[in-house]
């Protein structure tokens, strides 16, 4: 009953942020809805954007890997990120300024501005279909954690649409600015429960030191690279994860969104350099939680393990406590869907609807963001409805699809010779082919995806995917000539006023 | 003179960010498969990866905040005002109600 209490009171709460945003006028014109008039200090943008992928992922299922792989965890939402301070810098500091001069308010602006309306269609189907594996692992998270929070009261399914109701009500009502405000309220809420755990967590077995030696003695492999035979944490392992969510968080929709959001250059980069340092703090400690809980709850396997974070709260705080701990997974869940399901619906108003109607006034591209946003909320929890892969994996997975974009965004800002051909060309093969490993791996049950492949020179499906689809970028640009829409775009793009 | 200072720092800051992002992705050169020895519970090559972390995120700081080399607040005004005259004949910003 109090869980359900904690569960409906971040709800509402969440809702009435939003309605302030609302009520205050922040969703009046399509410059105020979709990117909250270039307004967000730099406090909320560290914060919005931080929570707005910060997520399910990285409390349950970081803290489900920590538990079933140890602490090469470190390279997949940590470490690895702090390279995004100046990743971001290179790759968006022309999608902020041009976004400013040019007032663009989606992902496919830039594509559409530099290579024409084939890569303004395809770049935000593409991420879309990224987003979906990542977005239901949230929804999936939420269901899980509402089932495990009411002690199987309220079932996973019915979670399933109590939460997303809800989300998708404060994103149509508040906006970039309510879903910004929801995410930093979120977001505080969410780091300081983390803290919080973890410090349970240790105490419960003497300290930090004293934890890991007990852990040790018991699962030395947790402390290993290349463990179970090399299989576990290989370096190409490693790299894999590593470089896949490093790469395809400079190409979701957040930084896009929160790079037009940002009212000052300052903001823009506090917010890109803070992001890395603090998921190297904040996430470091549910994949520690994870490990330690090793020797604290019994034996876990698969999907089962993505529970193991409100078990090990259960055992080791006060049940209200515990209640409240699970919650911030919770609230980190619903930023993240937050962020996501409104940058696409953003790109599909803003690219798609407007694509088809050109002439259409900004109300109408709100009310068609708005639909996207309860539609894309729907089809995730028809997916979900079956949670049969685990949270991490498949965040992972959309993070390496989404990747493959890195190569037109960086044609499109540094090399005058990129074509729509080669951009095209170089996006459908890399994200292809990473569906293709998905599909084929999901038949012959293995996570091609993810894991080093043998025929594929021990790499990993998403590593041979984006290597592909730079080297059919490079090429097909290389064969091609670029057409009016490429020669007419340098004007803007490569303009003397953007050289450093 | 000044620009070309300019042009061998920025080229010391990448490469300096691209060995670190390396030790960053990857423990290759630092960690070895099999047991491992522990700094205060946690395996060291983990440690090493925290500390190259922290190197390269001071030297972000430096490069975005302290360098000059990077946008300011002051330079956007003039930047997005030349940019704006721009003439793409794709204007993109919806019209407003009203």
């Amino acid at each position: 009953m109090f869980a359900a209490a904690i569960i409906t009171g971040i709800c509402l709460i969440s809702v009435f942020v939003s309605y302030l945003a609302f009520r205050r006028g922040f969703t009046r014109s399509a410059d105020d809805y979709f990117i909250a008039g270039s307004s967000l200090g730099y406090f909320v943008l560290i914060f919005s954007m931080l929570a707005s992928f910060l997520s399910a992922f990285c409390m349950f299922g970081m803290s489900s890997l920590g538990y079933r792989t140890g602490f090469g965890s470190l390279f997949v939402l940590t470490v690895n990120l702090i390279p995004l301070g100046y990743l971001w810098y290179f790759m968006h500091r022309k999608t902020f300024i041009l976004g400013r001069a040019r007032k663009w308010m989606s992902m496919g602006a830039p594509f559409g501005e530099r290579y024409g309306d084939g890569m303004r269609v395809i770049i935000p189907m593409v991420v879309l279909v990224a987003s979906i594996p990542y977005l239901v692992a949230q929804v999936q998270g939420i269901g899980v954690m509402i089932e495990t929070m009411s002690a199987e009261t309220i079932p996973y399914k019915l979670g399933l649409f109590f939460v997303p109701a809800f989300i998708a009500l404060y994103l149509m009502m508040g906006g970039m600015k309510g879903a910004a405000w929801v995410n930093t309220v979120q977001g505080i809420f969410f780091t300081v429960m983390i803290f919080v755990l973890f410090f349970a967590v240790m105490n419960k077995n003497g300290g930090f030191g004293p934890t890991m030696d007990r852990v040790f003695e018991k699962h030395p492999e947790l402390f290993q690279l290349g463990a179970k035979e090399g299989k576990v944490w290989s370096y190409s392992m490693v790299f894999g994860f590593a470089a896949a969510m490093s790469l395809g968080c400079v190409c979701f929709p957040q930084p896009y969104m929160h790079a037009y959001s940002s009212r000052s250059a300052k903001g823009f980069k506090a917010m890109i350099l803070a992001f890395g340092g603090i998921c190297l703090v904040v996430i470091s400690m549910p994949i520690m939680i994870g490990i330690a809980s090793r020797i604290i709850v019994p034996p876990l396997e698969g999907v089962q393990a993505d529970t193991v974070y409100g078990l090990v709260a259960s055992q080791t705080l006060p049940n209200w406590l515990a209640a409240l701990a699970v919650a911030g997974g919770f609230t980190a869940a619903m930023s993240t869907v937050n962020g996501m399901v409104f940058g696409n619906a953003t790109n599909m108003a803003n690219d798609l609807y407007k694509l088809l109607k050109p002439k259409a006034q900004a109300k109408e591209l709100v009310a068609f963001a708005r639909v996207s946003v309860a539609s894309i909320m729907a089809i995730c929890v028809v997916i979900a409805w079956n949670p049969d892969t685990p949270v991490a994996e498949l965040s992972v997975i959309a993070f390496g699809t989404a990747a493959v974009i890195i190569f037109p965004l960086w044609g499109a800002y540094y090399w005058q010779r990129a074509t729509r051909f080669g951009a095209i060309a170089g996006t459908l093969v890399g994200a292809g082919m990473n569906l293709a490993f998905l599909v084929i791996g999901f038949i012959r049950g293995k996570n091609m995806v993810l894991s080093p492949q043998p025929f594929l020179l021990k790499l990993n499906g998403f590593l041979v995917s984006f290597i592909v689809a730079g080297i059919v970028f490079f090429v097909v640009s290389l064969l091609t000539q670029p057409g009016p829409t490429e020669k007419k775009s340098l004007a803007l793009f490569f303009h003397p006023s953007l050289d450093e | 003179m000044k620009k070309r200072s300019s042009a061998w720092k920025r080229r010391v800051f990448i490469i300096a960010f691209l060995v670190l992002t390396f030790l960053c992705w990857c423990p290759l050169l630092y960690g070895s498969y099999g047991p491992a020895d522990r700094i205060l519970g946690v395996p060291s090559w983990a440690v090493l990866a925290a500390f190259f972390g922290l190197v390269l995120f001071v030297l972000e700081w430096i490069y975005l905040f302290v360098s000059g080399m990077t946008t300011t607040d002051e330079d956007l005004p003039d930047i997005v005002s030349d940019l704006a005259a721009v003439d793409t004949d794709q204007s993109d910003s919806p019209k407003e109600d009203g």
